[in-house]
C-alpha cells in the first residue's frame, strides 16, 4: 500500500480507535467508510478531533461533509488543503 | 378499518394521488405509488404465509422501499419490529427468536452476517431483499432460506388491499433498552400509535404543503410522527440519507434547501447542528414547526434556535416509548436563565397521575412519580408478563374507578401554574443522543466478560448529546485485558449508542456508608481517560 504520511496516520487511528469492534487491517485508503455504514456521528467527531490534534489545523465545521470523509483519501486530502 | 395507521396513506392517495408522499435522495414516491406498492408488498407477505397477528422485522438502512415496507407489513394485518441497522446482527437475531417474526426485510449485503447470526435456525418463514432489482437475481440464502427479491413484488396486484386488522392489533414493536441485560420489545397498537399522530397534525395545523424532515431512525418513536402525522395531512415525509445522517453539516444544509417546514428532533441532534452544523448561516424562513422530545433541551442553545427561527412555533413533547407522547408544552417564549423547561401537561388522549410510593396522588407542589393513563398507553412489553405487571399496573385512579397506567420512573412535580416539571430517574435509566439507555444492560454484558470482577456503568453529563458512557472496571485478580477488547466486546452485542466511550481500571469501586457503589463519585471523578 503506497500512503503518504498524513494518510497512513489517518489509516492507523481509524483502525485502531474508530473500528476497534471489526476486523479492518486491510483497510485501503479508497475503501469507502460511507458506504458500509462504519463512520456513526460520535467516529466522525472523534476523527476530527484526532486530525486537528495530529496535524495541528482546525477544520471549519461546514468542511465536515460526507464527500470529504468518504475514505482514508478523502480525509487527508481535506487535512493537506486546510493546512495550506 | 379507518383508524390503522396505513388508512392514512389509502385516504391521501385518494384525496391527492399526485402529491409527494417520500422524498429521499432523488427519489419521490406520489401518494398513489406508495399506496400501490405497499398493496403489492403486503399480498407478497400473505403469499409467504404472514398472516393478522404476526411479526415482520425489519433490518435495512433508510429508503423509500423501507418506508413501503413497513405500511406493507401493517396492512398485511403483522407488526412491524424495526431493528437499529447499525446493530450487530446478533442483536437482530436475538430480537427475532424473542417475538419470533415470521419475516424479515433486509439488504443483501446483510444476508452472510444474518446467516451466520441464525447458526442454520430462523424463526421466519421468508425473507425479502430490499435492494434486488432484478428479478431474476440469484437471492443468497439465510439459514436455508431463500430470499425473494423486491423485484417481486411487480408480479403481485397493487390494487386496494383489504387489511384484516383492527385498530387494537399491533401495529409495531419497538425494542427499548432492558435494566436486566436484554432488550425487551414494547407493543404498540395502531389506536395508540394514532391518538398521538392524529392530534400531533391537528395541533401544529400540518397541510398537504408541508415537508415533514425524519431524522429518527425508524427504530426510535419520534419516527412515527414524522411518518403518521405526515401522511395524515398529505404533507410529504422526508427521511435524511444514510449518507449525510452522521454529518450535522450536511443534514442541516439539506433541510434548508428541501425546505423543510416541520422538524421533530432530539435535543441533542438540534445541539451539534447549532455547535457543528453551521446552522446560524442558513436562512431557516421555511421552517414552521419546531418539535423536540426525547432529553432535556439545554436553555442556551434552546434560545439559540429561537433566535434563527422566530417564526417557528417551538414544542417540547414528552414521553417514554411506552407512551409515545403523553405530555408537551407549548413553547412561547424564550426560556430564560437555567432551569429545564417543563414537560407540560397531559395531551388530550392521555391524563397524568403524580404519585407517592403508596400510589396516592401527591399534592400540588410536592415530587412523586409520574405514572400514565390513557389511549397511548402500550399494551406491554413480548412475552415478558412480569415484566408488563409491573410497569402496567391497576390504580384507583378516582374513588371507584380503576385503569391501567404505566409507571415511567421520572419523578415530576406539578408547578403552580399546572405545567409538570421532569426532575430525573428514580433508576439507572439515562439518555444518551437521544437514545434512552439502561446502564444494568451494560452492565450485564461486561460483568459476562470473564476478566471483569465488578463493573459500573457512569454515565458523564454533556452539553452536546446529554451523557457520555464511562465504564469503570475492576479486573480479577492475574486476569489482563484492554479497553479496546473490552468495548469490542459490547459492540458484538450492543447498538454502538451503548458502547461505553472510555473505559476506567480501578483496584476497586468507591462504596458508599450502605455499602453500595457510589455511582455519583463515579460520574464526577474525572480520571485519566484510557480509550
Amino acid at each position: 500500500m503506497n500512503l503518504s504520511s498524513t494518510e497512513s496516520a489517518i489509516r492507523t487511528f481509524l483502525i485502531e480507535d474508530v473500528f476497534y469492534d471489526k476486523d479492518l487491517k486491510d483497510l485501503g485508503p479508497d475503501d469507502s467508510l460511507l458506504s458500509k455504514g462504519l463512520l456513526d456521528s460520535l467516529s466522525i467527531l472523534k476523527t476530527v478531533t484526532f486530525c486537528e490534534e495530529q496535524f495541528g489545523i482546525t477544520i471549519p465545521d461546514e468542511e465536515v461533509l460526507p464527500d470529504h470523509f468518504e475514505s482514508v483519501r478523502t480525509i487527508a486530502k481535506l487535512v493537506e488543503r486546510v493546512k495550506s | 378499518m379507518h383508524r390503522l395507521l396505513p388508512r392514512l396513506v389509502t385516504d391521501s392517495a385518494h384525496r391527492t394521488p399526485d402529491a409527494p408522499a417520500v422524498v429521499m435522495d432523488g427519489v419521490t414516491l406520489d401518494y398513489a405509488t406508495l399506496e400501490t406498492r405497499s398493496n403489492q408488498f403486503a399480498r407478497s407477505l400473505v403469499t409467504h404465509g404472514v398472516r393478522r397477528g404476526d411479526r415482520v422485522a425489519l433490518w435495512l438502512p433508510k429508503s423509500p422501499d423501507a418506508v413501503v415496507a413497513l405500511y406493507g407489513i401493517m396492512k398485511a394485518g403483522a407488526a412491524y419490529v424495526p431493528v437499529d441497522p447499525t446493530a450487530p446482527a446478533a442483536r437482530l437475531a436475538y430480537i427475532a427468536r424473542d417475538c419470533e417474526v415470521a419475516g424479515l426485510v433486509t439488504t443483501r449485503d446483510r444476508a452472510a452476517s444474518l446467516d451466520e447470526a441464525f447458526a442454520g435456525r430462523a424463526p421466519m418463514r421468508a425473507l425479502w431483499f430490499a435492494d434486488l432489482d432484478d428479478p431474476r437475481a440469484e437471492t443468497p440464502r439465510v439459514a436455508g432460506l431463500p430470499g425473494v427479491p423486491w423485484a417481486a413484488l411487480a408480479a403481485e396486484k397493487g390494487n386496494a388491499f383489504h387489511s384484516p386488522a383492527l385498530e387494537d392489533d399491533l401495529a409495531y414493536i419497538l425494542y427499548t433498552s432492558g435494566s436486566t441485560g436484554e432488550p425487551k420489545g414494547v407493543m404498540l397498537s395502531h389506536r395508540n400509535c394514532r391518538v398521538f399522530t392524529d392530534w400531533a397534525a391537528e395541533t401544529f395545523a400540518l397541510t398537504g404543503k408541508d415537508r415533514v424532515a425524519n431524522q429518527a431512525p425508524f427504530h426510535f418513536d419520534l419516527s412515527t410522527f414524522d411518518l403518521y402525522a405526515a401522511a395524515y395531512a398529505g404533507a410529504s415525509v422526508h427521511p435524511v440519507s444514510p449518507r449525510i445522517a452522521s454529518f450535522p453539516a450536511a443534514v442541516a444544509m439539506r433541510w434548508v434547501q428541501d425546505k423543510l417546514s416541520v422538524w421533530y428532533c432530539t435535543p441533542s441532534s438540534l445541539v451539534l447542528m447549532l455547535t457543528r452544523g453551521g446552522l446560524e448561516k442558513h436562512d431557516l424562513s421555511a421552517l414552521r414547526v419546531l418539535l423536540f422530545a426525547g432529553e432535556v433541551f439545554p436553555n442556551k442553545y434552546l434560545r439559540q434556535l429561537m433566535s434563527l427561527a422566530p417564526n417557528a412555533r417551538f414544542a417540547n413533547l414528552y414521553g417514554p416509548t411506552e407512551t409515545n407522547v403523553c405530555t408537551w408544552l407549548d413553547v412561547k417564549e424564550q426560556p430564560e436563565g437555567d432551569t429545564p423547561l417543563p414537560i407540560g401537561r397531559a395531551c388530550p388522549f392521555d391524563e397524568a397521575l403524580v404519585l407517592d410510593d403508596q400510589l396516592r396522588p401527591v399534592p400540588k407542589g410536592g415530587v412523586g412519580e409520574l405514572w400514565i393513563r390513557g389511549a397511548s398507553v402500550m399494551q406491554g412489553y413480548w412475552g415478558r408478563p412480569e415484566r408488563t405487571a409491573l410497569a402496567l399496573q391497576t390504580l384507583e385512579i378516582a374513588p371507584g374507578i380503576r385503569d391501567k397506567a404505566y409507571r415511567t420512573g421520572d419523578l415530576v412535580r406539578e408547578s403552580a401554574t399546572g405545567d409538570l416539571e421532569f426532575l430525573g430517574r428514580r433508576d439507572h435509566q439515562v439518555k444518551t443522543r437521544g437514545y434512552r439507555v439502561e446502564l444494568g444492560e451494560i452492565e450485564t454484558r461486561l460483568a459476562a466478560h470473564a476478566a471483569i470482577d465488578e463493573v459500573v456503568v457512569v454515565a458523564i453529563p454533556d452539553d452536546e448529546i446529554t451523557n457520555r458512557l464511562k465504564a469503570v472496571i475492576v479486573l480479577k485478580a492475574g486476569a489482563d485485558v484492554s479497553a479496546d477488547a473490552l468495548k469490542q466486546h459490547c459492540a458484538a452485542t450492543l447498538p454502538r449508542y451503548m458502547v461505553p466511550e472510555t473505559v476506567e481500571f480501578r483496584a476497586g469501586l468507591p462504596r458508599t456508608s450502605s455499602g453500595k457503589v457510589d455511582r455519583r463519585a463515579l460520574a464526577e471523578a474525572t480520571a485519566p481517560k484510557e480509550s
